[in-house]
């Protein structure tokens, strides 16, 4: 038994060995759970996947004059302004204005707030356009300007709702195709969606929440990340296998990070063909391959 | 046929100026090709596209080749109608079941990463629909 002050110390000394939990399994069955936990330091888990509770929170600094932002957009995607005066929130589902949306299903999707998200971390040029009812300390009452993450104060992304501990398959019982946040279902029961990290996700890892809690840092999409609260939707107490997984969606995390220390690869925003948009979001991971998949089919 | 011939995929591109002239025509009836037609389109600029399939000997192929080189015509030897950006793809599959002609499967199941045989694809265009990710795209 390791204490995690000898594994921290076995980090700091760069001696520790880390493993994903993909590695980990193949290594125990070659080496015995005994020597396996001997030898190995730390396992890594991860995630990557549409995430739809992703947003961000965004300061712009102070105009000269002053504005109250009391409607705003970026890149033609509305953001929330009911928030001190230059902050946003963007959400990842929010579709950009004048998007078609299901009109004539099923909808494409093309750009959404997942899509702005996206292109920030790029590095990309966006428009913000903003109105304000002006007030005395805050007179002006429109403003258009370009920027990118760079001229940003902060750009912090939140996500109440993520790392679903388990999740349901989705198929279609039903004889026509249908346009799901699980993706298109074919008639008949055709296919088969799921969204798990399956044996690299954080929690199924973890199943009572014995080492991932409030303030647990993790590695979000590049950057450093905390886990700031329980997920919204939280339900630890639900009915759980005899190994103590849980039968239902079970736990959630809410996590944050610093958006602009994060790699566009795995900050992608997502179309939903008849559904909408998203954002995908790699979380607690180590290195490019321990992305799992995020949708894989039955035949 | 003969024993030696192959298949080859090419995607042509036609300039307005050769839009109207039955090239195709003249790979069956003087160069002796198999010809298979999977897509083909003529845009309102009036320049054209086309993904074909050629059977025939290497040598046949060739000239035919040469032959259609005599027109303002760009020949594609990889037949790129339909391109995945491998940096835009996230590998998560959805697209696989959908490909009709298994161009795109998952080949080593230890990985479980998409692979992409474009000479296998029939420029159907059911990835660029379904992919979440805008990883495929049409050429034309």
């Amino acid at each position: 038994m390791k204490t995690y002050e000898q594994i921290n110390d076995r980090i700091e000394s760069g001696k520790a060995v880390v493993l994903t939990a993909d590695e980990i399994m193949d290594y125990v069955d070659k080496k015995g759970l005994k020597a396996a936990a001997k030898e190995v330091d730390v396992v890594t888990t991860a995630t990557f996947g549409p995430m739809c509770s992703s947003g961000c929170f965004l300061n712009f600094g102070h105009s000269k004059p002053k504005i109250r932002m009391s409607e705003a957009w970026v890149a033609d995607v509305l953001v929330y302004t009911g928030l001190a005066a230059v902050d946003v929130y963007l959400g990842c589902t929010q579709l950009r204005h004048g998007d078609p949306a299901n009109m004539y299903p099923p909808g494409e999707f093309r750009y959404g707030g997942g899509h702005v998200m996206e292109d920030l971390v790029a590095g990309k040029t966006l428009q913000l356009f903003a109105l304000s009812y002006g007030t005395d300390c805050y007179p002006l009452r429109e403003i258009r300007t370009y920027f990118s993450i760079q001229d940003l104060n902060q750009a912090i992304m939140v996500n109440p709702r993520n790392c679903y501990q388990n999740y349901n398959v989705a198929i279609n019982r039903s004889d026509r195709t249908i346009f799901t946040y699980m993706g298109r279902l074919e008639p008949d029961q055709k296919n088969a969606n799921y969204c798990s990290a399956g044996q690299l996700s954080p929690l199924l890892n973890d199943p009572f929440y014995e080492t991932i809690g409030v303030g647990t840092r993790v590695w979000l999409a590049g950057a450093h990340g905390h886990v700031y609260a329980e997920g919204t939707q939280h339900a630890g107490g639900g009915a759980r296998t005899p190994d103590g997984l849980p039968m239902g969606g079970a736990g959630t995390l809410a996590l944050t990070g610093d958006m602009k220390q994060m790699k566009k690869e795995f900050v992608r925003g997502v179309s939903f063909s008849g559904y909408g948009v998203s954002l995908a979001l790699g979380n607690p991971g180590r290195r490019r391959d321990d992305r799992s998949r995020l949708v894989v089919f039955l035949p | 046929m003969n024993d030696d011939s192959v298949t080859k995929k090419l995607m042509f591109y036609f300039p307005k100026c050769e839009c109207d002239k039955p090239i195709i025509y003249h790979l069956v009836k003087d160069y002796h090709l198999i010809v298979n037609v999977f897509r083909a389109k003529v845009t309102p600029e009036e320049e054209g596209y086309l993904v074909l399939d050629v059977t025939g000997t290497e040598e046949a192929i060739q000239r035919a080749i040469d032959f259609v080189k005599t027109f303002n015509v760009t020949v594609n030897y990889s037949g790129k109608g339909v391109v995945r950006d491998e940096e835009r793809c996230a590998q998560c599959g959805y697209c696989v079941p959908y490909c009709p002609s298994g161009a795109l499967k998952i080949e080593d199941r230890a990985t479980r990463k998409v692979a992409y045989n474009e000479s296998e694809c029939i420029e159907c265009l059911a990835c660029i629909r379904i992919c979440p990710f805008g990883a495929c795209t049409s050429a034309f």
